[in-house]
């Protein structure tokens, strides 16, 4: 297999009984790429981690891992891989330090454990027992667990869920200096904003298929020529009309919450600010932005990714 | 070897950690053990209480009362002298077991040459106690009469007792305790921990690091070997110098121990093996426990088993282990012979292990 590629996914398949969690899934991954795997609770993302890892066998679909036929089964391999699982998998008597010396000595290499907690922030709590942490705690104690063997190929199963805002950026700055560092990080998110912030290119799924495929920019300029525009109407709104407006492609409207999507919007815009002149439409909050994954998730499915 | 040792480590802070697996695995059987043996010690020796009575103004009650009353002459009974009725009050209340009535004739009668009657009053409640009271009376006034035909006794019993080993209850609960100990490793020390971890899926986690699964598993049931080692020290150190409890044979004993821990862990890996979530496995473990606790003869004696659980008895590898603890510490009466005792924890151990690999999940 291709030197360059830490991963590659030819028509993987997986089925529990009747239902299809990843139908025919094909990727490949670069060496030195950030990967995002993105697509709502359900999507097969986890399944297909899962597979990658050996940690569930694979219907169907050929699977290499850093150059090794399912490598997941190769010790030298293994040995390379950094793994974030949804479920922690912690000791829950141990104090934090422990838990990451527990894991060094599984590897036949492995970082000093400070040096990992305080890359993680945790180092301050290196004597907390475990099962003391918070969520977000946890979830970056998981995540140091991830890199004590300085791995090579790193996956992060949705490692900021249920995460708050801060606790969020905090982890994406961690990610962001695995990636200088050079490693390869694959990495699952129902989170449009991660995917877009950390992603050099983005596997969106839904039902078990990659249904898109690319550097996130490209997808939304693929997708959206147009800039958005998003604003609350107040009262009634005169959908024909919007969708008239000079420049305008498309208009999603959703409990008072429109967005227009323009390709000229100088001249939606005074078409709207018209509209406001004669009363035709009273709105607030209005913004004018770049469209976003979330928009492209949603004209490829027709649903948002969340709710 | 790293790895091993890394796992063992944490296994070992895991359980030690654990305030519950401790208390039960460690603590809670010598305590039982203790208690147990304590709380039974009483029925061990039995004390006849006597009620005295004497309504004889003449010097012939007196020699009785004195006789009876003597502080060398007291085997197995204590004398309470007083008033008729009010010791007859004293034996209805069940305070005491017999009262003996010397008659106001006695002296009279014996001088001149009558037989005279001593009333005995008895307590009918425990037939026991009853027994042995009026056995007890009745020796007594053989002696008695002996000695008033001024005859010399013509065939006299030289009492040797020959000191087999004092059966104390604190001698059995002590080895059955350490059986029921190794019994709770495997329940509580190793079937509900790996259910729990197999739950917070850390198992899952350690399988896609480079460690094989045969040096995860090599290192956990070292860790519960450990757990079945120390235990047996912790017996023998409360046991010895508390109670005076040993071992008397090394040899039987260490193998007992060594046996009995993998018999018992491997039993552990079963039960986690059956079920899939904590409770399951603790409903099944329960079903296991109190069985295999109450009739392996560890806390009962088999003797006080209705027959109709003898099967069940003779299947149980307790029943087998406890035989050989109590044979090997405090030197009890073998139930059978140590080959067929080792011999059929032997075969349960092949037959668990068996089953162990076979129910094994990882997840």
């Amino acid at each position: 297999m291709n030197e360059g590629k830490a991963i590659e996914v030819f028509d993987l398949r997986k089925q529990y009984g009747e239902t299809v969690a990843v139908d025919g899934v094909s990727f490949t991954v670069n060496q030195g790429e950030v990967f995002g795997l993105l697509g709502p609770n359900g999507a097969g993302k986890t399944t297909t981690v899962e597979c990658l890892l050996g940690l569930r066998e694979a219907d169907g679909g050929q699977i290499s891992l850093l150059g090794v036929s399912h490598g997941a089964n190769n010790d030298q391999v293994r040995a390379r891989l950094g793994v974030q699982l949804q479920t922690t998998g912690l000791l829950k008597q141990l104090k934090v330090r422990e838990q990451v010396e527990l894991f060094a000595g599984l590897f036949p290499r492995s970082l000093p454990a400070d040096e990992i907690l305080n890359h993680v922030s945790l180092l301050e709590e290196a004597k907390t027992a475990t099962k003391a942490l918070s969520g977000g705690q946890k979830q970056r104690l998981a995540v140091a667990l991830a890199l004590i063997n300085d791995p090579d190929l790193i996956f992060l199963d949705e490692p900021t869920t249920g995460l708050d805002p801060q606790a969020r950026r905090r982890l994406w700055d961690v990610i962001r200096g695995l990636k200088e560092r050079g490693k390869t990080i694959m990495l699952t998110t129902h989170y449009m904003e991660e995917a877009e912030q950390l992603c050099d290119r983005v596997a969106i799924m839904d039902h078990g298929r990659i249904i898109e495929l690319d550097h996130p920019s490209r997808l939304i300029n693929k997708y959206f020529k147009e800039t958005a525009i998003d604003f609350v109407a107040l009262g009634r709104v005169p959908r024909e009309q919007l969708k008239a407006l000079p420049g305008v492609k498309h208009t999603l409207h959703e409990n008072g919450r429109v967005t227009l999507y323009s390709s000229d919007v100088p001249h939606t815009m005074s078409g709207l600010l018209e509209m406001a002149k004669q009363d035709t439409l009273t709105f607030k909050d209005m913004t004018v932005r770049q469209a976003t994954l979330e928009d492209v998730f949603l004209k490829l499915t027709g649903r948002r990714i969340r709710g | 070897m790293k790895a091993i040792t890394a796992l063992y480590l944490a296994q070992a802070r895991e359980f030690l950690r654990d305030r519950s697996a401790v208390l039960f695995v460690l603590l809670l059987p010598v305590v039982f053990g203790v208690f147990f043996g304590l709380v039974f010690s009483e029925g061990g020796s039995f004390t006849l209480q006597l009620g005295l009575a004497n309504e004889d103004p003449g010097p012939m009650g007196a020699q009785i009362v004195m006789n009876l009353d003597a502080p060398e002459a007291k085997g197995g009974y204590n004398v309470f002298t007083g008033e008729r009725e009010e010791l007859m009050t004293i034996l209805k209340r069940g305070d005491l077991h017999a009262l003996l009535v010397l008659p106001e004739n006695l002296s009279q009668s014996v001088m001149n040459g009558q037989s005279a009657l001593i009333e005995v009053f008895y307590d009918t409640a425990n037939p026991t106690s009853a027994d042995f009271a009026v056995s007890i009376v009745r020796t007594l006034l053989n002696e008695i009469n002996l000695a008033l035909s001024g005859s010399p006794p013509i065939l006299e019993m030289a009492p040797q007792p020959v000191q087999t080993k004092p059966t104390r209850s604190i001698d059995f609960f002590m080895p059955g305790m350490l059986g029921v100990a190794l019994l709770w490793l495997g329940i509580f020390g190793t079937a509900q921990p790996i259910v729990s971890q197999r739950e917070t899926q850390i198992l899952r986690r350690i399988g896609v690091t480079p460690v094989s699964r045969l040096t995860i598993l090599t290192a956990e049931v070292s860790w519960r070997v450990t757990v079945g080692l120390l235990q047996a020290p912790v017996f023998l150190l409360v046991g010895y110098f508390g109670f005076g409890v040993g071992v008397i044979s090394w040899p039987p004993f260490i193998g007992a121990i060594v046996l009995g821990t993998l018999v018992f862990v491997s039993l552990g890996y079963v039960l986690a093996g059956l079920g899939r979530s904590t409770e399951s496995v603790m409903a099944i473990s329960q079903l296991i426990n109190f069985p295999m606790m109450m009739l392996s003869g560890s806390i009962f004696m088999v003797e006080m088993l209705p027959d109709l659980f003898k099967p069940i008895m003779s299947a149980l590898p307790l029943t087998y282990l406890s035989d050989l603890l109590r044979q090997s510490m405090v030197g009890a009466t073998a139930m059978h012979p140590i080959g067929l005792d080792f011999a059929v924890l032997g075969g349960w151990l092949v037959v668990l292990f068996i089953l162990a690999v076979k129910l094994w999940r990882w997840e």
